[in-house]
Formats: C-alpha cells, sequence, structure tokens
C-alpha cells in the first residue's frame, strides 16, 4: 500500500466537581503549563509536532502528520500522556485537598455536552469530490462502526458509535450540527492543487490500540482502491444515514441491515466483506497483511459472534462488558454511566479501559516506549520532522501546519506545501544553514 | 527523501529560551492504581440527553 499522510484530532474534556463557575478553566490552564513546559516548540506546536489549542470549551490535539496507521497509533496516545501529564500538574499545584481533575477521551462529555474526534486523510485531487467519495467511501463509512464504534450511553440506551448515532445526513459542511457522514471542508494545509485534507468526522474517540489502527489501516485502503479506481463494483446504498441509525442500536449482528438501491438487504458485514477482498488486492508488506488478517477475523467473528474474544480489539463492546463487570452487584442507571465514562478516562490510574489492559483483557499494537519517544519526537517521515527541524534552528515568528516565517536576520516565509517532504531541496539546504 | 523547496538565505543564531515546567514520565506511565470511589463524576449532568441525527447539542 502507498504512504498515506494522515492524523487525528480530538476535543479532550477535563472536568473537576470542584471547579464552579468561579474557578479557573482546566482546559486553558493546561494549554498555558503546556507552553511553559519544554514539550512545547513554537506556537501552538510541541516537539512531537503535534498542535494544542482551545476549540469551543475544550483541550484539542491534532496529532502531528504521520505516514501510516501503526504511528498513527503511537502519536495519538503520545498526545493522552501529555494532557495526562498537565492534568496530574494542575492536581497537584492547583487544587487543593483531594480534589481530583478528571480527563476523558470520549465524544459526549460530563456537562452533556457532544464533541468531536476527526480523522484527516491526504488525498489526491484527482478524485472527483464529493461524488466518488459518497458512491464509494460512505459504504464503508457507514458500515465500519461494527469494529470502530467506541460505545456510549446516550438517551438511556447503549449505542454502538456515539457520533454515528449523531449524524444527521450523508454529506455536509458542518461539524458541530447537521454533521455528515462525508464532509465537505477543505483546507488542506498542502499544495492544495494536488491534495485534499479529507476530514472524517463520523468517527469515535478510542482508546483501543487495535481499534483505532484498524479503522485507519481500513480506511486509508480504501482511499487507495479509490485512487486506483478499483471500486466500480461497490454497492449503491440506498438509506445509508437510517441503516446507520438503525445498525448503531442493534448489538446482535443478526439485526443488522444496511438496504441496497437494488431492492435487497445485506448486512454491514458484507459490505465490509467487499472491502476486504478489495484490500486484499493491494497489500505488500507483512504488516499490512497482518492487518488485513485481523481485520477478517475481526469481520468473521462477528459473523459468529465471537462477543469475548472480540472485546479485545472492538471497543463498543469491551466497553459492554465492562460495563455489566462494573455494576455486577449493584445495578442501575447511575452506576452504568459512571461505568461508561470511567472507561474512557485517560489516566491510567482511574481508567475502567487502563486496568482492562493492565489485566491483559485488551490488545496492543504499540509500546510504552515507542509512546515515550513519541511525545518528545515526531515521525522522520513526514513533514512533521522537516518542521520540527526548522524550528529547532531558527526562531520561529509564525508557524502553522504548511507555513513558517523564521526571523533569519529578516523575515522569511518557508512553504511547507508537501507534507511527504522531510528535508529542505538540497540546492537550499547549505544557505539554510 | 522528499525535499520541500525554499529560497536561501542566511541564518540567524536561534535564541535558547528557558522552560519551567519538565515533562515527567513517571507521572503517567505505570502510576498505579486508586481506589474506584475516587471516581467522583457528577452523574446528574452526565446523562446525556441528545436527539438521534441532531449532531450533538454543544452548548459553549
Amino acid at each position: 500500500m502507498h504512504t498515506r499522510v494522515q492524523g487525528t484530532e480530538h476535543e479532550y474534556t477535563l472536568f473537576c466537581r470542584k471547579m464552579g463557575s468561579l474557578g479557573f478553566d482546566p482546559h486553558t490552564l493546561a494549554l498555558d503549563l503546556l507552553r511553559e513546559s519544554d514539550l512545547h516548540l513554537a506556537g501552538e506546536f510541541i516537539k512531537n509536532g503535534s498542535r494544542a489549542y482551545y476549540d469551543v470549551g475544550h483541550f484539542e490535539l491534532s496529532t502531528c502528520e504521520v505516514s501510516n496507521p501503526w504511528d498513527l497509533v503511537t502519536w495519538e496516545k503520545a498526545g493522552e500522556k501529555i494532557l495526562d501529564w498537565l492534568r496530574k500538574v494542575m492536581e497537584e499545584k492547583y487544587t487543593v485537598g483531594d480534589v481530583k481533575i478528571h480527563a476523558f477521551k470520549n465524544n459526549t462529555s460530563p456537562d452533556g455536552t457532544s464533541y468531536g474526534s476527526h480523522e484527516n486523510y491526504c488525498v489526491s485531487r484527482d478524485v472527483a469530490f464529493p461524488d466518488r467519495f459518497i458512491r464509494e467511501l460512505v459504504p464503508h463509512l457507514s458500515t465500519r462502526i461494527i469494529y470502530t464504534g467506541a460505545g456510549d450511553i446516550l438517551d438511556g440506551k447503549y449505542v454502538l458509535s456515539p457520533m454515528a448515532y449523531l449524524t444527521s445526513t450523508v454529506v455536509s459542511g458542518e461539524t458541530m450540527h447537521d454533521t455528515g457522514i462525508v464532509n465537505t471542508r477543505d483546507e488542506p494545509h498542502a499544495d492544495a492543487r494536488r491534495w485534499r485534507r479529507l476530514h472524517v468526522i463520523v468517527g469515535d474517540a478510542l482508546m483501543n490500540e487495535v481499534a483505532i489502527m484498524l479503522r485507519h489501516f481500513t480506511t486509508s485502503a480504501v482511499l487507495e482502491l479509490m485512487e486506483r479506481d478499483a471500486l466500480e463494483d461497490v454497492p449503491r446504498l440506498k438509506s445509508p444515514v437510517e441503516d446507520l441509525w438503525h445498525n448503531v442500536e442493534t448489538r446482535n449482528p443478526e439485526k443488522w441491515e444496511v438496504h441496497l438501491q437494488d431492492g435487497s438487504v445485506v448486512s454491514p458485514i458484507d459490505i465490509q466483506r467487499y472491502y476486504l477482498e478489495k484490500i486484499e488486492t493491494i497489500v505488500e508488506t507483512d504488516r499490512e497483511r497482518r492487518a488485513l488478517r485481523l481485520l477478517e477475523e475481526t469481520i468473521d467473528g462477528l459473523a459468529n459472534r465471537k462477543s469475548k474474544e472480540l472485546a479485545r480489539r472492538i471497543e463498543w463492546l469491551d466497553r459492554y462488558f465492562a460495563i455489566q463487570e462494573q455494576t455486577g452487584d449493584r445495578p442501575g442507571p447511575d452506576v452504568e454511566m459512571m461505568a461508561c465514562k470511567q472507561y474512557s478516562e485517560i489516566g491510567e490510574e482511574r481508567s475502567l479501559f487502563y486496568r482492562r489492559q493492565r489485566e491483559g483483557l485488551v490488545d496492543r499494537v504499540t509500546t510504552d516506549d515507542a509512546i515515550l519517544r513519541a511525545i518528545q519526537e515526531p515521525p522522520q517521515d513526514t513533514r512533521a520532522a522537516l518542521r520540527r527541524n526548522l524550528c529547532d534552528r531558527f526562531n520561529i515568528e509564525m508557524i502553522d501546519w504548511s507555513l513558517l516565517v523564521v526571523d533569519d536576520g529578516g523575515r522569511r516565509r518557508i512553504d511547507l506545501n508537501d507534507p511527504y517532504a522531510t528535508e529542505l531541496e538540497e540546492r537550499y539546504a547549505a544557505a539554510a544553514g | 527523501m522528499r525535499q520541500q523547496q525554499v529560497e536561501p538565505r542566511p541564518q540567524k543564531r536561534k535564541k535558547k529560551e528557558e522552560k519551567k515546567l519538565e515533562f515527567e514520565a513517571g507521572k503517567v506511565f505505570n502510576p498505579g492504581e486508586v481506589k474506584e470511589e475516587d471516581f467522583e463524576l457528577d452523574l446528574e449532568s452526565a446523562r446525556f440527553h441528545a436527539q438521534k441525527g441532531e449532531g450533538g447539542d454543544r452548548r459553549t
């Protein structure tokens, strides 16, 4: 498979029970602390190439540009750890007694709001937008929830995917209301003649490393198949949003439905099998073949209802079991809600997810050592490495994903329009130092 | 290896910045476990009320 620059954005919510209207906002304090720390690079960017900023009441962290789904997991987890460290600094320095600050990686916050977790994929401008994305990508995005859903309790119901539950339509430019399966935002942060940044907003905030990897592996593969014109025979969906709404509330795979334009009704498992067979034609490396095998086992497992086994890598299943175990001898909606939220805490000492990871109940993709390195350094095979390199050498006047203004005795603009570029062009590199 | 084209110019030495806060890995990797009672979420406000397909009730 081709290398594909990609990344994720997460709006994390910080919650402190003692934080009243006169208290500090932990989201802004966390950002202030980050900018005073040795992890800060310049502006809103941190040394590992990621970007941290305040967005609609949340601490938002966008990962740096990574080139593959495995690195995506590592740098996304590095972002979690950075925020968790800031949370602990705040707890120690700015609260009194046993007051705790909680940080959540989910999509519905304790104060009753929903918020986003977005994927970004660098795609070719040659693929007609949005027509081919509606025809060839929507069947994937609307059915992948069976293994990419995080699970949540909304309106008193357990749903497979909170973001799918909240999705309104097939195509939309909105990110806060009337959201679509395909989002039309067009901010490439790159040479707009060559690339589009596909902004996927229908995905959930995930804790499980394998679920994150599988989501990015399959979606990257589908995008490559589109660029190769290999999905001409994709199943045509009749009512993807209505099917999404039905399936998201249905835990029994035998009751999942996808209505096709020819009048037939199939399962999202069948749609994912279609993509699986196509992906098989483009995998090349051992790592890609292992991911494909994992996808196949996951789809087969869903068809055969091997839910306990699949909970190791499907988050909506594992969260459901975690809630059941937590509420065993004291059932009730309050305890269920508590467990549901506690699963998504990023602090290892309180998080139900991390407790289960310690107990070996969920599978992993990366290691703590790799995550620790990714807290300090960007990946070496994308523009993030070049941006870091330039920031280490120059005084920065202005910084963005695809632009630097440096003070090198004058005011110098450096465009970083190629998200795959890791070095300055040779003929200029010597002059740049 | 992909290269990015830029205009050549002389460079100026980077100023060193003093950072007040140092990242401590020990705080976030394997920090041990606390009792469940320490989880103190406000359940009243935790109940999420949204309508399906409404894209969330995102108050600011």
